[in-house]
């Protein structure tokens, strides 16, 4: 993908022979522009609303953010959700995209299962779970059919359970997204080199681990890119579930946006999450630079 | 016991007895993320324990108050902080006894009216606190047909309108009017309980934060906070009252606008 | 265990291929069965989904909840609104964004590096925060409460998107092919549109279909740019949040039906828009 391409037949083609305005300028001119007058300005509009009232500078809103009780458990349940999830959600698209890549029966069709959830919204997909999670819900129903006592999955003292909750319906609607990347990364890997190091005995793991992997880099680059920024962004699949008992930094963004009318709060809880997304693109980008080059030497 | 003229003991005491003899809780209240659970501490809970609702924020009362909270609050179903609207879980028999906004409960008795009992909020040490939500309608000046908007208001003020407004949408009539015989069964059971509210011994009317603004959706999240923090995490309930105070009075400094009923109308509305 | 030893790659192998249909045929399920069971919930009657436990079966089919959903006041106009929204953003983000992800994909250029994290960083702000000064934008010009705003915004949002697949798209089309073209005589405008784009059509449609898939979903900044020209969603949602659960669920099959058309429609360029085919 793009941001790791590889350079080899970037440079080729359109040696500048006269000195005009370059043609790449030309053709990326209309997106800066659009973006700057879309993106840029409310950006900056946010920053400042973060950090300003009638008399000028503040630190009012900051301080009005971190003092809210839902604050830091918001703060916490975000990393916490992207840590254990991001992972877990990678291995599972790694293996599903191995498991179609070894020809199964019916690979098409399961293909076209693994995917319906990319085109779902997470506002359906937390009315998907909560039809299941809720106390009388089909969990509990299916459990009671079997004779056993349900749970209250989603009860607000029950903390391990409402993040499992949350976590498997994350993985079920956004590891499609991951798993379109990773498939059409290995497309991209000729056959020949795994069966190349089959030959020369090495085991499945080692061709995971030395082959197969390696070569997926600049897929995973971009898909953790993607991805990370993507679930700092949603909540719906969460308050569905939960309500105000598994708050997560974005869903106080709006809550204080819509709820408590208070844009200069919500700004600044906004400004949190690009400081935090953006230093985990670059850590990204450092970590699988990094290795990638090491690996070449 | 008068399921008419409950007291918040004898309610306790029903909550504890029902959560008994049920093997589970079955009191609920809507204290999801939409729920208005803050309408019950703002004008029931705590004027029935305070006779205030802002300058009583803190006082030992109020202490009383959400120490009664924190008790009814372990009689409760836990699952009373995902319900946004009381009739859903009540129409499911999750929960069987719920207090909520009467629009919001109406359609549980819909089916079957004859099953279900809806009574008036029970009564504390300093009389039955309960909320009426205060409508106003106006005019912009130098508006076009002034005539036709007079009109609007006074159609909508009728009182014919007011009870079509009950039977589609339960708000009860904000006029003086007779309630007709023929409402469906259960507007008719809400109408009954409103009445009986209104006109019972020790009556004492609360209303929700006037004249905020856009800052009452901030006010309101203070009660909620309050929630939050006695009951479901258990903090030191004077401590919780202080830090929520300092937080309540830098947003009505701010505005600096009169105390609302129960609260006497000073000046200057703070938590004394 | 058999005989010969010569069988035991051979049963090993066997045991394998029947462990790989068994965990395709356990992730399919994963995906299948909430899918199953929220179409469960809308055609079941109010009265079933009230009692405990729920059936797991069809046995209480109704479509009377999905009728009153369907029938209530807007739905159509509202998906009249997302279609326009949608090829909107699709058209506009195309228009803006391909030329950029072939400039990506065959310059290299001052700032290259920067611009493609310019582009990720634009995702990373919530949409909530964008959207108010946005609204004041869109006031003042005029167009607030139009579909054209919610286009607009739309397509910001998808740009980044846009321009980093079709970048990927366009690198799988060989340079070679284009020179080809070049040595031939095509101007490279020509070269462009009789070489590498019918090439890259594939990939580039599976993208659109992306975009118009990201901006039916998204609700939040439609909502608050819009009043009375809501699209689908952000008209469900608004009308949903405050409505008992078996319409919330009828609501949300409402969503499901179309993302599986949307899939079914796509599946086969799906992988391509990744830059997938041969480097």
């Amino acid at each position: 993908m793009a941001v790791e391409a590889p350079p080899t037949p970037a440079a080729t083609v359109a040696p500048p022979r006269r000195r005009r305005i370059p043609p790449a300028v030309l053709l990326i001119a209309p997106s800066v522009i659009f973006m700057a007058l879309l993106l840029g300005w409310p950006v900056i509009q946010g920053v400042l609303q973060a950090f300003r009232d009638e008399q000028g500078f503040t630190l009012e809103f900051v301080n009005r953010m971190v003092q809210d009780p839902y604050f830091w458990p918001a703060v916490r349940n975000t990393l916490l959700l992207i840590v254990v999830m991001i992972p877990l959600q990678f291995a599972l698209a790694i293996a599903m995209a191995l498991m179609l890549r070894s020809n199964p029966r019916l690979h098409k069709v399961h293909f076209f299962v693994w995917a319906i959830p990319l085109a779902l919204s997470d506002l359906a997909a937390g009315l998907v779970w909560l039809s299941i999670f809720n106390d009388r819900g089909y969990l509990n129903s299916a459990l009671s059919w079997f004779g056993l006592q349900g749970a209250s999955w989603l009860a607000y003292d029950n903390q391990t359970s409402m993040f499992i909750c949350v976590l498997i319906a994350e993985l079920w609607r956004a590891t499609s997204l991951v798993l379109i990347i990773v498939v059409a990364g290995l497309q991209g890997i000729p056959k020949d080199y795994d069966e190349a190091a089959q030959v020369f005995g090495a085991t499945f793991w080692q061709r995971l681990r030395h082959v197969t992997l390696p070569l997926l880099k600049p897929s995973l680059q971009v898909a953790l890119i993607l991805r990370t920024i993507l679930a700092f962004q949603t909540f719906a699949v969460a308050q569905a579930l939960t309500g105000q008992n598994f708050p997560l930094v974005v869903g106080e963004t709006y809550r204080w946006y819509t709820g408590l009318q208070n844009p200069n709060v919500a700004a600044a809880l906004a400004l949190v999450i690009l400081v935090v997304s953006m230093l985990t693109s670059v850590f990204y980008l450092r970590a699988l630079r990094d290795k990638n080059q090491g690996g070449l030497r | 016991m008068d399921v008419n003229d409950l007291t918040y003991e004898g309610y306790l005491a029903w909550a504890k007895a029902a959560k008994q003899g049920a093997g589970r809780p079955v009191f609920g209240m809507p204290a999801g993320p939409k729920g208005l659970h803050h309408r019950f501490y703002q004008g029931f809970l705590l004027p029935s324990f305070t006779g205030g609702q802002i300058t009583t924020f803190r006082n030992q009362d109020a202490v009383a108050g959400w120490d009664y909270m924190q008790e009814l609050w372990s009689a409760m179903s836990p699952a009373s902080t995902n319900y946004d609207y009381m009739q859903e879980p009540l129409a499911r028999g999750e929960v069987l006894v719920a207090w909520d906004h009467v629009a919001r409960l109406v359609h549980a008795p819909a089916d079957k009216p004859d099953d279900w009992l809806m009574v008036p909020a029970p009564r504390g040490p300093k009389g039955r606190g309960y909320m009426l939500i205060i409508a106003g309608m106006a005019l912009p000046k130098n508006g076009k047909d002034r005539d036709l908007a007079e009109k609007a208001i006074r159609a909508l003020t009728e009182p014919a309108s007011q009870i079509e407004t009950l039977r589609s949408n339960a708000f009860f009539p904000v006029v003086q009017t007779e309630l007709p015989a023929d409402l469906t069964g259960a507007i008719a059971l809400e109408a009954a309980a409103v009445r009986r509210q209104q006109r019972s011994a020790g009556a004492l009317l609360a209303l929700p934060p006037v004249g905020l603004g856009a800052k009452e959706g901030e006010v309101s999240q203070i009660f909620k906070n309050c929630f939050q923090q006695i009951c479901l995490e258990t903090r030191p309930i004077q401590q919780v009252l202080d830090t929520q105070a300092t937080q309540l009075n830098t947003i009505l400094k701010a505005l600096n606008v009169p105390c609302w009923a129960p609260d006497p109308i000073s000046t200057k509305c703070e938590v004394a | 265990m058999s005989t010969t030893v010569d069988t035991t790659p051979i049963a090993r192998q066997k045991r394998n291929r029947f462990m790989l249909q068994a965990a395709c045929i356990a992730v399919s399920l994963f995906m299948l069965v909430p899918i199953y069971l929220i179409s469960l919930a809308a055609l079941s009657t109010r009265e079933s989904l009230n009692e405990f436990p729920l059936s797991l079966l069809p046995t209480n089919l109704s479509v009377e909840t999905l009728n009153a959903f369907l029938g209530s006041t807007g739905i159509f106009a509202a998906l009249g609104n997302s279609l326009i929204v949608g090829a909107g953003t699709l058209l506009l983000s195309a228009l803006i964004g391909v030329p950029a992800g072939y400039a990506l994909a065959r310059f290299t250029f001052p700032g290259k590096d920067p611009y493609q994290l310019f582009l990720l960083f634009t995702r990373a702000l919530p949409i909530v925060v964008l959207s108010v000064p946005l609204a004041r934008l869109f006031l003042t010009m005029d167009i607030y409460d139009t579909t054209y705003a919610v286009i607009l915004l739309h397509t910001a949002l998808a740009l980044p998107t846009t321009i980093l697949i079709s970048a990927s798209v366009f690198l799988s089309v060989p340079v070679d092919v284009e020179e080809a073209a070049r040595l031939f005589g095509c101007s490279p405008l020509g070269a462009f549109g009789r070489v590498v784009l019918p090439m890259a059509l594939p990939g580039l449609a599976a993208a659109s279909i992306f975009t118009f898939v990201m901006s039916w979903n998204e609700v939040l900044g439609a909502s608050i740019l819009t009043l009375d020209h809501r699209t689908l969603p952000a008209q469900v949602l608004s009308s949903l949040s405050d409505s008992p659960l078996a319409y919330r669920f009828a609501g949300g099959f409402a969503l499901v039906i179309p993302s599986i058309i949307f899939i079914a429609l796509m599946r086969r360029y799906l992988t391509n828009m990744w830059g997938s085919t041969i480097r």
